[in-house]
């Protein structure tokens, strides 16, 4: 079926038009990939290489593009429309390479009376196929936790795994190790080794106000 | 030149039907309420000062937009913050368990209104506003459905949603204060989705691009064997490395094809179909919530409203072994108002009412074989669904439909409910 012409009777007028188009310039900028990291370092330069030059012009180009984007553009006052908005959005799902590393969070806390128990945080992989499509958001947040730049949020992770292991009101957690467990999955013909190995990487010690507070329970 | 940006402008700004934002709308309505209802069983662990993201941190992940910018801008300084549309920075949204599950609940309600298209307007301006404070209280947490979830809800906000497929609508014709004719509305927040949805893909693959698994062709066995996404069996073909490499470079071939030749109406078809056939699959094996089911919802939007129309009317002829007959009581017909809302509400166009000469209501389906007549109109009228299922309501919309027939012939004339709409 022909697609129907859409009809001009009628006038848009050029405040809108001009909406649209700042829109569409700011999504864009927005959703546009980030340079290579040594090109944002300006550890690394971009220019053209004698022994391979159709290479490094396609590099040139493409990041080139990106770099202007991301220096002059995306980090202009441009940004704050889309993140005022809402419209802000970076799509790099399985991007630039897919995440070959399976990973799950458990914590070891230890109670004021010397008792330790291993906490398991929840593990979408061990779900019944319903829970696993309502608890997802725990992979995700794991995922974040996870990283350097946002681990700024583990004090808050292990003080809640601290809530949740405290039962007893005589006898609250005092610290939580947080521990990282994780297989790497290997190339294709590559032998895979089924077991994880963990590692603790963040210890806390229970902020035992709050843990009260937020029990409701008082000292 | 001249006639390309013609071209250019009646594409973007050109009048159209408002049909396919109206289903957009519903779609989105309906999994944004899906979506807020499942992430609400863990609502004290995502969003309260108790939970895994207390305010400070969550502020720490989306700060303020404000004060000095960095890099080759830095000598530019606000010198106050630029609001979001987000509520979590005013009441004590963002430290206040309360408020939040009044903000949430109040969300949810603007969900099940904006699907419905009840008070349009206000109900996807809200419902943009609530998810919005939603994703800026937690950022933690989104993934890119979310992110899909949250660009379409502030689009349908944007757009006349209401002046098609919604209860606004079905209203306004039942007390006569619209014309049955499809009101013609300005298509650019349509374009606006056409655009993004070819956005998330073109720079997705551009991503990907960069990637060398995704260039060697070995990228789609790394996620397929993360037993944190795993979901249903896949068969054991699928490890093999020519099928590995027909599902890396099929999905890059796909999400191209729907960043670039979508937009040729020759293609759109196959282009989309090729989509859902990848979204399926990914639905199907990987544990992703409700991200391909928002993605694919927004295919209509490459569709004109005059081309979803089309469908539905296609889609009633080749059902046409559904049709039924509805007769009114005798000496009563429809008002035209009524009869042109519930023509409204049957996009299948699978129930005909007429002026009856019996006491009651009648029915009779396409094999002249008597039926009941209420429950037969509710199940062939699409929009009836909702509601029809409730003892007694159908009959009552149905009975409040009529006028004494002198008074309608006094009225306007008409005799069927053909007549009356026509009129």
């Amino acid at each position: 079926m022909a697609v129907p012409t859409p009809s001009t009777e009628f006038k848009v007028s050029p405040g809108v038009k001009a909406f649209v188009a700042l829109h569409i310039v700011c999504i864009t900028i927005w959703a546009l990939p980030n340079p290579r990291r040594e090109y944002m370092n300006e550890t690394e330069k971009l220019g053209l290489r004698k022994d391979n030059l159709i290479q490094s012009l396609s590099q040139t180009a493409t990041e080139g593009t990106l770099f202007l984007n991301w220096k002059y553009l995306k980090r202009s006052p441009l940004m704050y429309y889309p993140l005022s908005t809402g419209f802000w959005q970076y799509w790099d799902m399985f991007a630039p390479n897919p995440a070959a590393i399976d990973l799950y969070l458990e914590a070891d806390v230890t109670f004021q009376d010397g008792k330790k128990i291993r906490f398991h945080y929840p593990r979408i992989y061990t779900m019944p196929i319903p829970l696993k499509y309502v608890k997802e958001r725990y992979r995700k947040f794991y995922e974040n936790v996870n990283t350097d730049d946002q681990g700024y949020i583990r004090p808050a992770v292990a003080q809640r795994i601290a809530l949740e292991s405290f039962d007893d009101p005589r006898n609250p957690p005092v610290e939580v190790v947080l521990i990282r467990n994780f297989d790497k999955i290997e190339g294709p013909g590559e032998r895979q080794d089924p077991t994880y190995q963990s590692v603790a990487f963040f210890t806390y010690r229970v902020d035992l106000a709050k843990l009260r507070r937020d029990k409701g329970t008082s000292p | 030149m001249r006639q390309w940006l013609r071209r250019l402008n009646d594409y973007w700004f050109g009048y159209g039907s408002p049909v396919t934002m109206g289903v957009l709308r519903i779609f989105v309505g309906f999994l944004a309420l899906a979506n807020f209802l499942m992430v609400s069983i863990d609502f004290d662990a995502w969003f309260t000062e108790r939970g895994y993201v207390p305010y400070d941190y969550a502020v720490r992940k989306m700060p303020d937009l404000g004060g000095k910018l960095v890099g080759p801008w830095s000598w530019w300084s606000l010198q106050f913050d630029i609001p979001r549309v987000s509520l979590v920075n005013f009441f004590d949204l963002g430290t206040s368990t309360p408020m939040m599950a009044f903000v949430y609940a109040l969300t949810l309600c603007a969900a099940v209104t904006t699907m419905l298209g009840l008070w349009t307007r206000v109900s996807t301006v809200l419902l943009a506003i609530g998810t919005v404070t939603i994703h800026h209280r937690n950022g933690f947490i989104l993934h890119g459905g979310d992110t899909v979830l949250r660009i379409m809800v502030l689009y349908v906000a944007l757009a006349p949603s209401g002046a098609a497929c919604s209860l606004d609508r079905v209203i306004a014709l039942w007390r006569g204060k619209i014309s049955p004719a499809m009101p013609q509305v300005s298509l650019w927040p349509q374009r606006l989705v056409t655009y993004n949805v070819a956005l998330v893909y073109l720079t997705t693959f551009w991503h990907k691009m960069r990637g060398d698994q995704w260039r060697n062709g070995t990228a789609t066995w790394y996620p397929a064997r993360l037993n944190e996404f795993d979901r249903f069996w896949v068969p054991s073909f699928f490890d093999y490395p020519p099928m590995v490499q027909l599902t890396t470079y099929g999905t890059l071939g796909v999400e191209l094809a729907l960043g670039t030749l979508v937009f040729f109406p020759q293609f759109r078809k196959w282009v989309l179909l090729a989509g859902l056939l990848m979204h399926a699959y990914i639905e199907y094996s990987m544990n992703i919530p409700l991200f391909a089911f928002v993605i694919c919802s927004c295919y209509v939007s490459f569709f004109s409203g005059e081309e979803v129309q089309d469908w539905f009317r296609r889609l009633g002829i080749r059902t046409e072994k559904h049709r039924v007959r509805v007769w009114t009581p005798k000496g009563r017909s429809m008002r035209p108002g009524p009869a042109a809302a519930l023509q409204a509400m049957d996009p299948l166009s699978l129930v005909a009412y007429t002026d009856g000469g019996d006491t009651a209501w009648t029915a009779r389906n396409a094999g002249d074989v008597p039926i009941e007549p209420v429950k037969a109109s509710w199940k062939r009228t699409l929009a009836a669904w909702p509601v029809g299922w409730i003892p007694g309501l159908w009959r009552r919309i149905l009975d409040r439909s009529l006028v004494t027939s002198e008074l309608t012939h006094h009225e306007s004339g008409p005799s069927s409910v053909a007549e009356a709409v026509a009129n």
